[in-house]
């Protein structure tokens, strides 16, 4: 009970949670911590196991009766709907499938992350110094963020830019918010400012003090703003449904995930000459979602160590 | 006299009234930077609002934003009459809060949990698990809780041990079930990815302070509600304001990807009420979907003045204490 005088040495190496020795209590609370965390994390996995089980289920037309999750994918696995997603949904690469889909998003991906990294930085960077028009420079960001012009304006500028039904729709228009840019200028912020002085002293002019001083010291919540920037391009779908409806070539991958799951009725038809139906393709939405969400994880062991390795200095500074 | 001194005393404290001249002379490269996100911000975000001046116009496209007849705050009136609208403001106002305090109270908890466990794996297994589901898409996940939703799903299962009658959940127009399921699905998504600051600032508790009050007696809780607590809370009440500035702008497109006309009363949030009038239907209504929109907006902006005022209340309280 109490503290165990027998690890005096053990000080710095004492964190939270484990101060306390062995006592009933303890050992109750333990296990109880540990039984809860279990179900938080059961909670997280099971519908995704639930969606790859059934995406891979021996006997479709069984399925659709069963009740609840799909533990188990039967007798043996089923890579039909697998087959039918790449092969007959949507047309060729350059019609747009999903594979194309799936192109199509990392680039938008990865071209919006560069452009926001610049936009960020400078907009972090000329927020962070103390200049006279520094007041209503944040504002001008901040405003951004919360009055929004709303859809319709923004498709109309769009539209009156010739960038309806091209990629720039989709790459330029959200490239970055204010509220990156504000995570940007605390990123700046964080600094210490001695550093930032000696440099200006040498002789180091602003875009040497921004990209050699400051920037490689801002780097970690400049990258939680890079994958989150990520993410966000991941997950868009609804301004694609706008800007690019028609040009399936154009498609980003969630835009197909919501298409075939959404009006997986249309996939799904009974076959007049046979009178049979293709069931298989009831697991065309299970497996869509599978297929589309393999990329992402396998970027997220990269993608966690850096959002945790950061999250320490964002937090301290709050 | 007067004026040179205050001029040196200025100068001295380093209050400094620089002049423009010399503002620019400092930090003109400064000015040119900020030009590129200007352009990006102005063009993308600040021109598109010449178009709110269609709410107060009987605008159609064929006559275009100039030809369009004036017709001052009729849509506005006609906004505030329509019971659909108040319905939508009610229910965004509700899922706005509802997301917020569940956003706020689980992964806190969560938090407090994960550094309350000892066994060092079994954290470093729990919190990337817990993490994960910020990485699916919000269309995928919507489409997996809209499986589990339906009749003979999982949740329903679950929900069926306590008393619930098989159903589909997303057609019960009930008051909290969307709320709730809305709320539900925030907290799926993002608890684990919330929770990472939490953890990160009770991680940078000092360890001597908590040895200290286990020596002198504290155990668990009194550890968690005397010392965790207490030295995370100022970190959650800034992550909170910050926070209510923000409640009008989130988890829109969820809801968009959730809903159906059979619960329209209690799913419709502020912009899917916009997206509906200028999106579906044949006749779109692209002048009362502006000025809902234009409402909303000046709703946020009210809310994020707001949440700045109290954070620097805040701030002012911390620094004098």
């Amino acid at each position: 009970m109490g503290f165990n005088f027998k690890k005096p040495f053990n000080r710095n190496k004492i964190k939270e949670g484990m101060v306390q020795g062995r006592s009933v209590g303890g050992t109750v609370a333990d296990i109880v911590i540990i039984l809860v965390l279990c179900i938080v994390a059961f909670i997280c996995l099971v519908p995704m196991w639930h969606v790859l089980m059934s995406s891979l289920y021996s006997d479709p037309e069984k399925l659709i009766t069963e009740e609840g999750i799909t533990w188990w994918f039967g007798s043996s696995v089923n890579f039909e709907a697998y087959k039918i997603l790449f092969t007959e949904t949507g047309g060729t690469f350059e019609q747009g499938n999903i594979l194309r889909g799936m192109v199509n998003t990392i680039v938008y991906m990865l071209v919006n992350v560069v452009y926001g990294l610049v936009i960020n930085v400078f907009a972090g960077y000329c927020l962070s110094r103390n200049t006279k028009l520094r007041k209503p420079m944040t504002m001008f960001c901040m405003l951004s963020l919360v009055f929004s012009a709303g859809t319709i304006p923004t498709y109309i500028v769009l539209r009156t830019l010739g960038m309806t039904g091209t990629i720039w729709s989709l790459v330029l228009p959200m490239c970055t918010n204010g509220m990156f840019m504000v995570l940007a200028m605390n990123a700046f912020l964080g600094v210490p400012e001695a550093t930032v002085e000696a440099a200006r002293i040498d002789g180091a002019g602003h875009l040497k003090t921004m990209f050699m001083v400051m920037l490689p010291q801002a780097m970690g919540l400049i990258t939680v703003i890079m994958i989150n920037t990520a993410i966000l391009h991941w997950n868009s779908w609804f301004q694609a449904s706008i800007y690019i409806p028609n040009d399936r070539d154009l498609w980003p991958m969630q835009l197909w995930v919501r298409d075939i799951v959404a009006n997986n009725g249309d996939y799904f038809i009974q076959d007049s000459l046979t009178g049979q139906f293709p069931w298989n393709k009831y697991l065309l939405q299970f497996a869509v979602i599978i297929v589309s969400t393999i990329p992402i994880l396998v970027a997220f062991p990269f993608f966690y160590k850096k959002l945790e390795k950061n999250s320490i200095a964002g937090a301290v500074k709050g | 006299m007067s004026k040179v001194i205050s001029k040196k005393e200025a100068k001295e404290r380093g209050i400094g009234k620089t002049t423009w001249k010399q503002d620019f002379k400092d930090n003109g490269v400064v000015y040119l930077l900020f030009l590129v996100p200007f352009i990006f911000l102005f063009i993308f975000n600040y021109v598109p609002m010449v178009w709110l001046l269609m709410a107060f116009e009987d605008f159609s496209f064929q006559d275009g934003l100039g030809g369009s007849e004036w017709v001052w705050f009729d849509n506005f009136a006609r906004l505030f009459s329509n019971e659909q609208f108040w319905l939508a403001f009610r229910n965004t106002v509700c899922m706005a809060l509802i997301n917020l305090v569940f956003g706020f109270f689980f992964p806190l908890v969560l938090a407090l949990l994960i550094s309350e466990v000892r066994i060092k794996w079994f954290k470093r297994t729990v919190q990337p698990i817990s993490f994960l589901p910020y990485f699916i898409s919000t269309v995928v996940v919507c489409m997996m809780f809209r499986f589990m939703l339906d009749e003979g799903g999982a949740i329903t299962q679950i929900l069926g041990w306590f008393g619930v009658d098989d159903q589909n959940l997303l057609t019960n127009d009930k008051v909290p079930v969307f709320w709730l399921i809305n709320g539900f699905i925030e907290v799926w998504q993002k608890a684990g990815y919330n929770s990472i600051m939490f953890v990160a600032v009770l991680a940078t508790i000092d360890g001597d302070l908590l040895e200290a009050s286990s020596i002198d007696g504290a155990n668990r809780w009194t550890r968690m509600f005397k010392i965790k607590l207490p030295n995370i809370m100022p970190f959650v009440l800034t992550m909170l304001t910050l926070n209510v500035g923000m409640i009008f702008m989130q988890g829109f497109d969820k809801i968009l990807l959730l809903y159906n006309n059979d619960i329209l009363s209690v799913a419709d949030c502020m912009q899917t009420f916009t997206y509906r009038y200028s999106f579906t239907g044949s006749n779109p209504d692209y002048a009362l979907s502006t000025a809902a929109g234009l409402f909303q907006s000046i709703i946020a902006t009210i809310l994020m003045i707001f949440s700045q005022f109290l954070q620097g209340r805040m701030h002012k309280k911390s620094n004098n204490l």
